[in-house]
């Protein structure tokens, strides 16, 4: 499979955002509802305890965290060899890559290693067009996230369509950098 | 990746009730890891009045 894709980073990209997240430390990856890959950076930091029926619940979480929402991605693993991937062919015909596991004992990111490089680019292919990413860390590891086709307008229970996700976002302590749908951005400040 | 239609249905319940769709998320697989899912689907997803009644919880659970 190929992408076009445009080298180019959007016009007024959202590049002064992505910034703050360079230098930061890789903590850790989970899967959140819906199967969304999330990447923790920064400081590791829990939410207030909640007192659950099936025990206590805390909401642990990385300063930085990147969403990569209903995007399909790629991660080139750093210390150690492998590639994984998710709604995405690599290697060899359709190969689907490993599954990513986040409670993998050889992570595909090392923890600790810091973002050297956040990338966006424009991505425009067959019924897609976005902004996607590239996020380089210091171990080697590299992942990359591609913008996939819209689903099918869903109406919520009051019957009025539910707006599509983002491609993906970065929260950041100063607020959230969200890409997509489409080639557009926006950044809502903390607070706001 | 992460599916569309779910990720919707949780941003939606999450603005509907003002909590952090994020916490939220997270809780909602800590419930499924739990055994505590729900009837969408195999996977044990929870249907619209499902997940609505977990907000309610989450906002209670402090």
């Amino acid at each position: 499979m190929t992408t076009a894709t445009d080298p180019r980073p959007p016009a007024a990209g959202p590049g002064p955002h992505l910034l703050r997240l360079v230098g930061e430390p890789f903590l850790f990856l989970r899967r959140s509802y819906g199967d969304e890959l999330v990447l923790h950076f920064g400081e590791r930091v829990f939410g207030p305890a909640r007192r659950t029926r099936h025990g206590e619940f805390r909401y642990e979480h990385g300063t930085y965290r990147l969403h990569l929402r209903g995007s399909a991605w790629v991660v080139k693993a750093g210390g150690v060899p492998g590639v994984y991937a998710g709604g995405l062919p690599v290697g060899d015909g359709d190969d689907p890559g490993r599954p990513l596991d986040p409670e993998d004992p050889t992570p595909a990111v090392t923890p600790g290693a810091r973002v050297t490089a956040v990338i966006p680019f424009g991505v425009d292919r067959p019924a897609v067009t976005g902004i996607g990413l590239r996020v380089e860390l210091s171990d080697g590891a590299t992942v990359v996230v591609i913008p996939t086709r819209p689903d099918e307008p869903e109406p919520g229970p009051d019957g009025t369509p539910l707006p599509d996700p983002a491609d993906w976002e970065l929260r950041a302590p100063d607020g959230t950098l969200a890409a997509g749908p489409g080639r557009r951005w926006h950044f809502t400040p903390a607070g706001g | 990746m992460g599916r569309k239609k779910d990720l919707r249905r949780v941003d939606a319940v999450a603005r509907e009730f003002g909590i952090d769709r994020d916490e939220f998320g997270a809780y909602l697989e800590d419930c499924k890891a739990h055994g505590d899912r729900g009837t969408e689907n195999d996977r044990g997803d929870f249907t619209w009045d499902e997940m609505r009644e977990k907000a309610r919880e989450f906002k209670d659970q402090q």
